[in-house]
């Protein structure tokens, strides 16, 4: 079965490939095709990253046009990182056009990480009654709409890079490899970046009980 | 997290870093050893573990959200040459259409006139015919005109909008902005294709039918001599078009 899935994965390299080289002649359906196949995901990351479904449309549209603009001058190894780059440029871009500067400055993203570290100290002193109830596991049951607009949120509190970061991890599922190629960064940040979102945001969703269960029993990992 | 912990786990996030590269499978071998053999006797770190893996599940457990259009691109079309190319096509078509229509017309048209001077109850083959003719004939012209113009209106759509493409509008995405999009696509349309649309030539095999007696009496002298007039102008203007 790996051998299958290598190869199949091979398949799709291979394909990728030629649609790329066919889109750099300025053959638009080939682009369409890339498009077709990572739409879904530059959505996802721009929804999630802006937390406003017409900006992220926008926004994914408008990174669509930049990457066939730019797609000449495409020689990497993942188109996919290649073009979630251009989308979280998109939302940098939309956050400077709107006047907006989520926590750009350094300043305020040294504030959010004290933040961070505040509610996940504060998340310490409450773990006896937060305990992790095993037996519900959010990734086998839908999630409920209250629960999905608390963890997108308290995603939103995020500082922008980390915020990033765990998108690409967590939602996306990239590798660290290819996290610090869309961030342009080396893996000790992307490391950093990916641990530090999760303990903010554990301390942020720890405040809503329902999102960890509600058994008492400790979890021992 | 005393400091006890503190002097334990040297710095908290560094092991958290630890922990939740640990969780991703990033850690190098010797490092995953080291840390899975210091997680056995510590419950502190198993429950930062077991919590850093829960707000894992949680983002993935979100769903993918719902596209609210296709983002692909609509899809430059060539061809200011064959765009040039449907009206010549066209204009022929509609020449060669009014010359049916204009020519069988007038000579249908010339036949009521005979036929409402000789009109005195007697059956006349040809005015019967003719008292056909008109309506098929002008209807024809009608349904040419009508196929003619839609032909117009709609070949250029075709060209334009070919493909799966959602046009949106953004100040600074239009197509024409685009680099490499090069006029290498094939319309859908030809103008074959535009030649075979419009509705087949018209056809005048009624033209020699001979109608019933009880429909040519029914007409009247003064009838016949309008409708043949009405041809009549109606081939003149056939024939000055074709010029």
């Amino acid at each position: 079965m790996p051998d299958d899935s290598r190869g199949g994965e091979e398949r799709v390299r291979s394909l990728e490939s030629g649609l790329i080289a066919r889109s750099q002649k300025g053959d638009t359906r080939a682009f369409n095709q890339l498009v077709e196949t990572h739409q879904a995901g530059a959505y996802a990351l721009a929804l999630r990253m802006l937390g406003d479904p017409e900006a992220a449309a926008d926004v994914t549209q408008d990174a669509f046009f930049s990457a066939f603009r730019a797609i000449g001058s495409f020689k990497g190894v993942s188109f996919r990182a290649w073009l979630l780059r251009i989308v979280s440029n998109g939302c940098y871009d939309y956050w400077r056009a709107q006047g907006r500067r989520p926590a750009t400055s350094l300043e305020a993203a040294l504030e959010d990480d004290r933040d961070g570290e505040a509610a996940a100290q504060s998340s310490d002193a409450r773990l006896p009654r937060a305990m992790i109830d095993p037996s519900w596991d959010p990734e086998r049951v839908a999630l409920k709409a209250e629960m999905i607009e608390q963890i997108q949120a308290a995603l939103l509190k995020l500082p922008p890079e980390q915020r990033l970061a765990v998108i690409l991890s967590d939602i996306q599922g990239m590798p660290y490899d290819e996290i610090a190629r869309v961030m342009n960064t080396s893996l000790g940040t992307v490391k950093s970046r990916i641990s530090r979102a999760r303990t903010h945001l554990r301390g942020l969703l720890l405040r809503h009980g329902e999102l960890f269960g509600g058994s008492g029993r400790r979890d021992g990992g | 997290m005393t400091s006890g912990n503190g002097t334990q786990h040297g710095d908290w996030d560094q092991r958290r870093e630890q922990l939740s590269a640990y969780l991703d499978g990033e850690l190098a071998d010797g490092e995953r050893k080291v840390l899975e053999a210091h997680l056995v006797g510590c419950a502190e770190c198993q429950r930062e573990l077991a919590q850093l893996r829960h707000v894992r599940k949680l983002l993935r457990a979100l769903p993918t959200p719902a596209l609210p259009r296709s983002f692909t691109l609509p899809v430059q079309q060539p061809a200011p040459a064959r765009l040039a190319t449907p009206p010549v096509r066209r204009g022929g078509r509609l020449a060669r259409a009014t010359q049916w229509t204009g020519g069988v017309a007038a000579s249908v048209g010339l036949l009521l006139i005979l036929g409402s001077a000789l009109m005195s109850g007697s059956i006349g083959p040809s005015g019967a015919g003719s008292g056909y003719a008109p309506s098929a004939s002008s209807s024809q012209r009608t349904s040419n005109g009508a196929e003619a113009s839609s032909t117009t209106t709609h070949a250029p759509s075709h060209v334009g909008v070919q493909g799966s493409a959602t046009p949106t509008p953004q100040p600074s995405s239009s197509s024409s902005d685009m680099p490499g999009v090069t006029p290498s696509i094939t319309p859908d349309v030809t103008p074959s294709q535009i030649a075979r649309t419009p509705t087949e030539p018209p056809q005048f095999g009624n033209e020699n039918t001979t109608v019933s007696a009880s429909t040519t009496l029914g007409l009247t002298g003064a009838g016949l001599a309008g409708g043949g007039a009405l041809l009549f102008v109606g081939g003149s203007i056939g024939r000055r078009r074709r010029r």
